[in-house]
């Protein structure tokens, strides 16, 4: 029984706004500002728990550059949620959101809950993008938004649980098919699909365990 | 193996810990106290419990991290290990020679790949392995019985955990099976497959305790890891520190008993076993009719390497003016055996094409100095910018934004790389490489390709036009389209449809027909898979072009056919595929793989009725009449060395003649690959 529910996320968005510091903020509780650039895809995993319940997100974290979209597009493949961050110290990060979006729809399941993320909030002098801005597009594009800092941790965990507890309604409400793992979700190893919908973390306590909240 | 990190030492030692949390959120703030001193081996106190569900964790530490508390302790001598640390939050890397790579993570799950600090390593603790037993897909245990891998249900594959002998070993896949039922793969015998109940039962009928002789072997054991089990619920630091004392009790026990069990079952085992070549098909669809015609590879010949090039040879290979007579016999030598470490800033630029061979002593050094000039003119260009002109340059103002950032993030890890003034190279060249060509500007990755030039050839102007003439081979790899990478992830599939059909067709029905795994691995020839030393040897033998221009996609070949029942018996579907090829970083045998790859070479050469396409791909000569399928002439020659300066990807017309038999063959080609 270790967990209930299996997440797929992607975190996209241009090059150098804080993809990788957030992925290691959230599953490390650390920043590190000197790390190697993202080449193609790495990964991340981290339990919280929602509803009593167990989740595992699994986190891809995409490399930025444009001519690097194409193969952005495969790592697509069966997330559920999606993280779609920009830098709020670079307007340019802002304006290039459309075109990520397009690519999000385009090639996930139309069900995939993006989150939009401002990043570097902790940088309010060298702000250039308002956060009404964020929070207008956002609403425009039906997308769940807030403003993280990666280097103190601002928002973070909120952004990712947040991310998980949208999916999760989703599933509840039978949007999601949680036995076609097209969608990004998998269930437990030892949580036959029958099993899962009713009996949760049923009879064994201690399932408060998870590290976010 | 892994050569920044020598194996013995490093890999993680085999304190298992089995961990049944029911934690609280709590537990993770609790400090416990130091470990405790009773079993035979060494022992690693956790200090938390793993902020996890349910379940049955095992759990690694490493055994050679500097800790100054535990050495402060003694710990009987054994290298210090993974510190508890008052200030959690800041874990280290597992292995902190990878670079970018990283490492499975504290109190939460899995791993994170991230880069390891730069400068402040000391702070960063050790994390261990953590392993939930429930989603174990299978274990390869090689080096006779050793070195172990966990491979995971997401496609998680641990570093190699180390263990001291054989015996270990089998006392550890006794405690695996006593938890999670394992058995013997019966096409590699490397491999352990974690028999679940969700899964179909596997190949052969045997069950649990019979496949694995576990049963026969000890009814105590057997006892003892069920207990350990159960104490787990009630005292997982007791239970844990206890039980192992038992295993290794059991383990000195066992090593009077002078038969081994499993042997027997694995020898019954591969009697059962019906391991048949799967033919090679391909056809050929012709109006009204299709044409099948089967692919005969040539055999399978073992090739050994050479030393690297000495210092002697390369004086040799010199007239007394200074000119290379014979630089395709310099290829092939340094292609066998690549250079030695301390030659390679004078052999390299020969390898890029900015030395030509045919030069005199003399005129090299005036070709030096024209390229000392061209290279400050192209500087002077971007360098002399003023801010002002650089606002109405959005093209190169934004290229110089990127480069900036990249550098500050590129092989920082590396000593030679931790300061400001070789970062400030990096930025120079390729801000200078963007005025060479600015067609195709900076892209990612090019700041990869060029640090290990500059470490090894440390003068800009060299490592400048030494990056040039790497470019000029993977300038394909960069363009926008991303065309040169399509082409090669199709030419790799070609070439694995008719090298390993079964594996091929598995990898088509697990949604990775498009070979987008391999992405990292080409666009910047395993520069984050091979460590430091690895990388340069990998490079130098490739930009030899010897025997083909794609000799990059052999070795890409050999790595992946060397993980094929690790993929196919563990069942990794599209996702866990990704995730077990990028965790095989820091973990490919470079030589083995050169040596497989040449191998595979041999066998495409001296096959018969290969596709020409895939003949093509290898710069192999195509038999006029090979459409008909008839086979190649005998003994065909490798297509001639050399200095194909074609890049990599580049335009190759890749028709669909090759088989699209989507036949699953069950077979077992792992035995070559072991």
């Amino acid at each position: 029984m270790s967990y209930a529910y299996l997440f797929k996320y992607i975190i996209i968005g241009d090059t150098g706004v804080g993809k990788s510091c957030l992925l290691l903020q959230f599953t490390d509780k650390r920043f590190q500002p000197v790390h190697d650039l993202t080449i193609g895809v790495e990964f991340g995993a981290r339990m919280i728990t929602i509803d009593g319940k167990q989740v595992k997100l699994q986190i891809w974290d995409t490399a930025g550059q444009e001519a690097f979209r194409s193969i952005t597009r495969s790592y697509y493949r069966g997330a559920a949620g999606a993280l779609l961050v920009y830098d709020i110290t670079r307007r340019d990060t802002f304006n290039h959101l459309t075109t990520w979006l397009e690519d999000a729809r385009q090639h996930s399941n139309s069900n995939m809950v993006i989150m939009l993320i401002g990043n570097k909030s902790d940088l309010e002098s060298r702000r250039d993008v308002k956060r009404e801005e964020g929070e207008a597009f956002a609403r425009e594009h039906g997308l769940i938004f807030m403003e993280t800092s990666a280097k103190t941790a601002a928002n973070v965990e909120e952004a990712f649980i947040n991310t998980a507890k949208e999916i999760y309604e989703k599933i509840q409400e039978g949007v999601f098919d949680i036995n076609n793992e097209a969608n990004g979700i998998k269930l437990g190893p030892q949580h036959s699909p029958a099993a899962a919908g009713g009996m949760a973390a049923g009879g064994l306590g201690g399932s408060q365990g998870g590290g976010c909240c | 193996m892994i050569h920044a990190m020598p194996l013995q030492s490093n890999c993680p030692q085999p304190v298992i810990k089995m961990l049944s949390s029911s934690s609280s959120p709590d537990i993770e703030e609790r400090d416990s106290p130091d470990m405790d001193e009773d079993s035979g081996q060494k022992q690693e106190t956790k200090d938390q419990a793993p902020d996890k569900g349910h379940g049955k964790y095992m759990q690694w530490q490493r055994s050679d991290s500097p800790s100054p508390e535990r050495s402060a302790n003694g710990g009987r001598g054994e290298p210090a290990g993974a510190a508890r640390s008052p200030d959690r939050s800041e874990w280290a890397l597992l292995e902190p020679a990878v670079g970018y790579h990283h490492s499975r993570d504290n109190g939460k799950e899995d791993s994170v790949s991230m880069s390891p600090p730069a400068a402040d390593s000391a702070e960063f603790r050790p994390r261990p392995i953590e392993v939930d037993l429930s989603e174990i897909r299978s274990l390869r245990v090689t080096e006779r019985g050793t070195l172990c891998v966990i491979i995971q249900s997401d496609g998680s594959t641990t570093s190699p955990l180390r263990f001291p002998s054989s015996a270990h070993m089998d006392s550890f896949l006794d405690m695996v099976n006593s938890v999670t039922p394992i058995v013997r793969s019966c096409k590699d015998k490397a491999l352990y497959l974690a028999e679940e109940q969700s899964r179909p039962a596997r190949a052969t009928q045997g069950t649990v305790d019979t496949l694995y002789g576990f049963a026969r072997f000890s009814e105590r054991l057997v006892g003892t890891g069920i207990k350990l089990v159960r104490d787990f619920h009630q005292d997982p630091r007791a239970a844990t520190l206890t039980g192992i004392g038992k295993v290794a009790e059991i383990v000195l026990n066992r090593g009077l008993e002078d038969h081994r069990p499993e042997e027997a079952i694995a020898d019954a085992l591969r009697q059962h076993s019906f391991e048949l070549e799967p033919p090679r098909l391909q056809s050929t669809q012709h109006e009204g009719f299709e044409v099948v015609t089967e692919i005969r590879l040539g055999e399978k010949r073992p090739v050994a390497r050479q030393k690297p090039l000495t210092q002697q040879e390369w004086d040799d290979a010199h007239d007394v003016e200074g000119r290379i007579p014979d630089p395709d016999a310099l290829r092939r030598r340094i292609f066998h055996g690549g250079v030695e470490p301390q030659l390679r800033a004078s052999v390299w630029p020969f390898l890029l094409d900015c030395e030509r061979p045919e030069l005199t002593t003399e005129e090299r050094r005036a070709a030096r100095d024209q390229r000392r000039d061209d290279y400050f003119r192209m500087k002077l260009q971007w360098a002399s910018m003023s801010e002002k002109q650089l606002t109405r340059f959005t093209g190169l103002r934004d290229r110089r934004a990127l480069v900036e950032k990249d550098v500050t993030r590129t092989d920082r890890g590396e000593a030679f790389f931790s300061g400001t003034s070789n970062i400030t190279l990096l930025h120079d060249i390729l801000v200078t490489y963007c005025m060479y060509n600015f067609d195709l500007g900076y892209v990612q990755g090019m700041s990869d390709l060029l640090s290990p030039i500059l470490f090894v050839v440390k003068d800009e102007v060299d490592a400048f036009w030494c990056f040039v003439g790497f470019m000029e081979r993977v300038c394909g790899n960069f363009e926008l389209t991303q065309k040169g990478m399509e082409q090669q992830f199709s030419d790799l599939h070609a070439l694995l449809q008719v090298y390993d059909p079964t594996f091929c067709s598995y990898l088509d029905r697990n949604e990775s027909s498009q070979m987008s795994f391999t992405f990292r691995w080409l666009l910047v020839w395993f520069k984050r898979e091979l460590d430091w030393p690895d990388i340069q040897r990998l490079w130098e033998v490739l930009w030899t072009g010897l025997p083909c221009s794609n000799f990059v996609l052999l070795v890409a070949l050999a790595v992946l056919v060397q993980q094929r029942s690790t993929i196919i018996e563990s069942e990794l579907g599209f996702s866990a595929i990704v995730k077990h090829i990028n965790d095989l970083s820091m973990h490919i045998d470079l030589e083995s793989s050169l040596k497989l790859a040449e191998t595979i070479y041999g066998q495409f050469r001296d096959g018969s009725r290969v596709p020409a396409p895939v003949l093509r791909i290898l710069d192999l000569p195509v038999p006029p009449e090979s459409d008909a399928g008839s086979s190649p002439p005998a003994g065909s020659v490798p297509a001639a060395a050399g200095a194909d300066p074609s890049p990599a990807g580049g335009q190759r017309s890749h028709d669909s003649s090759v088989s699209e038999d989507e036949r699953s063959y069950e077979i077992a080609l792992a035995s070559q690959y072991m």
